[in-house]
């Protein structure tokens, strides 16, 4: 038992060590220089991205990265040293190392079709969003739900998340939902029959679809939509020299018609554009 | 600017976090449980006189332990399907558990039963024990303390195996408060918590396998 409790205690030590390292007087400081200064003197932008998020950032056919964040963060580098090749891509293993990657700056910014929830902008920072976020239900084509509030006390399979529980249930109450770390497996036991409906991004769905004959569709209830949030690039908290700077990429890109332009290629519609991005200059 | 902890959001998913260790807590004992008993039975089948029954289970033994428990939990959950089976994400989950660590325990049985000395069982029959009486009396509990050491590691990597199910969506603790950071993003704080968690329920598993291994160790002492 002895060496059960001086185990405990290291590990406790430990934590409490590591919470000193973590948790510092920022008031005792000199202010730090902005992560610009560190991006320009690198001569190239570190993004943090991850690998399946099916339209924002995935592997296409070929296995290379694809998709709206991925073509973002190019021409974000291609703004900056007018070259799009000067940006590093790091695949992030999952949504819970995109803050992880952020804080102990090992990337510059996370594009990762993040949501900046009120819950998240208290840990980090967010550029002006650039996109929508736009959830849906997907059902079998046969089956009687026509409605978001039809699936009330049914099983909804989906992406492992809080955040989408509390999406899911802030528009329909009562269901049952079953999370899979792996949005494929979501989908894979959807099709075997082990839920009534699928619940994601609508690109994720429509990508998710194809090849699937007609068997799945979308339910479109304009009458009860689902919680709207912003897609935004995630930034380290408090440098407000460097969100500034990404902001007025952001809003270079809208002025010269390139944000519009990737909305375009990746979505094929301009209903995921935030509004000012549509607003005429 | 350094990141500042904030353990709020970890108090406000206390009720979550308990019912997901509750659940893995489940997953643990149906699943230890069930891999030592079947360990011990096969173990009993590789140290058989009947060659094809050792074949059997040392085939068993290479065929377990040649491949994942998580390949083994998704060919349950995602395979079974395919011939009209739907086994539920938890009972799929325990059930690649079991049939994962048992190959291991039954080494670990088989090992312990083969140091036990060839005169206690000579001895035992010739007291005019029966075969039951023998392995029940006088093998097993020798073969026991000399097995816990190994079985108590595997028991505390079967605490740690338990955050696997949540790939096939059981809420267990794993599962709970990596979805609380995919709302909060408090990765820092609920990873400390969870670090903890785990390592004090490996640390208790590790210390009942102690005493019980002492308790039988006194046993034996006496017995001399």
């Amino acid at each position: 038992m002895r060496r059960f409790f001086t185990s405990a205690l290291g590990a406790l030590a430990l934590a409490a060590l590591m919470v000193m390292g973590l948790v510092t007087d920022a008031g005792a400081q000199a202010p730090a220089p902005s992560q610009l200064q560190t991006v320009l003197a690198r001569g190239k932008l570190i993004v943090g991205t991850r690998s399946s998020a099916i339209g924002f950032s995935f592997k296409d056919q070929k296995g290379e990265l694809a998709g709206f964040d991925i073509d973002l963060a190019r021409l974000l580098a291609q703004q900056i040293f007018k070259d799009p090749s000067k940006v590093e891509l790091v695949v992030l293993s999952g949504s819970a190392d995109r803050v992880p990657a952020l804080v102990s700056g090992r990337v510059d910014a996370v594009i990762s079709s993040f949501s900046p929830y009120p819950e998240r902008v208290q840990v980090i920072d967010f550029s002006a969003p650039y996109a929508l976020s736009d959830t849906v239900f997907v059902v079998r084509a046969d089956s009687p739900f026509q409605k978001n509030a039809d699936l009330v006390g049914k099983t909804v399979l989906t992406r492992q998340g809080a955040d989408l529980e509390q999406m899911i249930n802030g528009s329909v109450p009562g269901t049952k939902i079953e999370g899979f770390p792996e949005l494929s497996d979501a989908f894979l036991a959807f099709r075997q029959g082990r839920g009534d409906a699928f619940f994601y991004e609508r690109a994720a769905a429509y990508y998710l679809m194809k090849g699937t004959g007609g068997r799945f569709r979308v339910i479109d209830d304009k009458a009860n939509p689902i919680a709207a949030s912003g897609i935004s690039i995630g930034l380290k908290q408090g440098d407000q020299v460097w969100i500034n700077y990404i902001n007025w990429l952001l809003y270079d890109l809208k002025a010269n018609n390139k944000l519009q332009a990737l909305h375009q290629k990746w979505f094929e519609t301009d209903a995921l554009q935030p509004s000012w991005v549509k607003q005429p200059l | 600017m350094a990141y500042r902890l904030d353990w709020l959001p970890v108090l406000q998913a206390s009720q979550a976090l308990l019912s997901g260790l509750a659940i893995s807590l489940e997953i643990f004992l149906i699943s230890s449980i069930g891999a030592t008993l079947l360990g011990l039975g096969g173990a009993s089948l590789m140290l058989s006189r009947h060659a094809s029954l050792r074949f059997v289970a040392t085939g068993y033994v290479e065929l377990m332990r040649n491949s994942p428990s998580l390949v083994k939990m998704y060919f349950i959950y995602f395979g079974f399907p395919v011939l009209g089976l739907f086994p539920t994400a938890f009972w799929s989950g325990v059930i690649a558990l079991v049939l994962h660590n048992a190959a291991y325990m039954m080494d670990i049985f088989r090992a312990a039963f083969a140091s036990v000395a060839r005169g206690q069982r000579e001895a035992a029959i010739s007291l005019g024990l029966d075969p039951f009486l023998t392995y029940r009396k006088v093998l097993l509990p020798q073969a026991l303390r000399r097995a816990l050491p190994g079985l108590g590691n595997y028991w505390a990597e079967m605490v740690k195996d338990t955050s696997l199910t949540s790939a096939l969506s059981v809420r267990e603790f794993y599962f709970v408060f990596t979805s609380q950071i995919a709302l909060n993003m408090r990765t820092y704080e609920f990873f400390l918590v969870a670090g903890l968690t785990y390592l004090l329920l490996t640390s208790a598993v590790a210390a009942i396998a102690r005493l019980w291994e002492r308790a039988l160790a006194r046993g034996e002492a006496r017995a001399r």
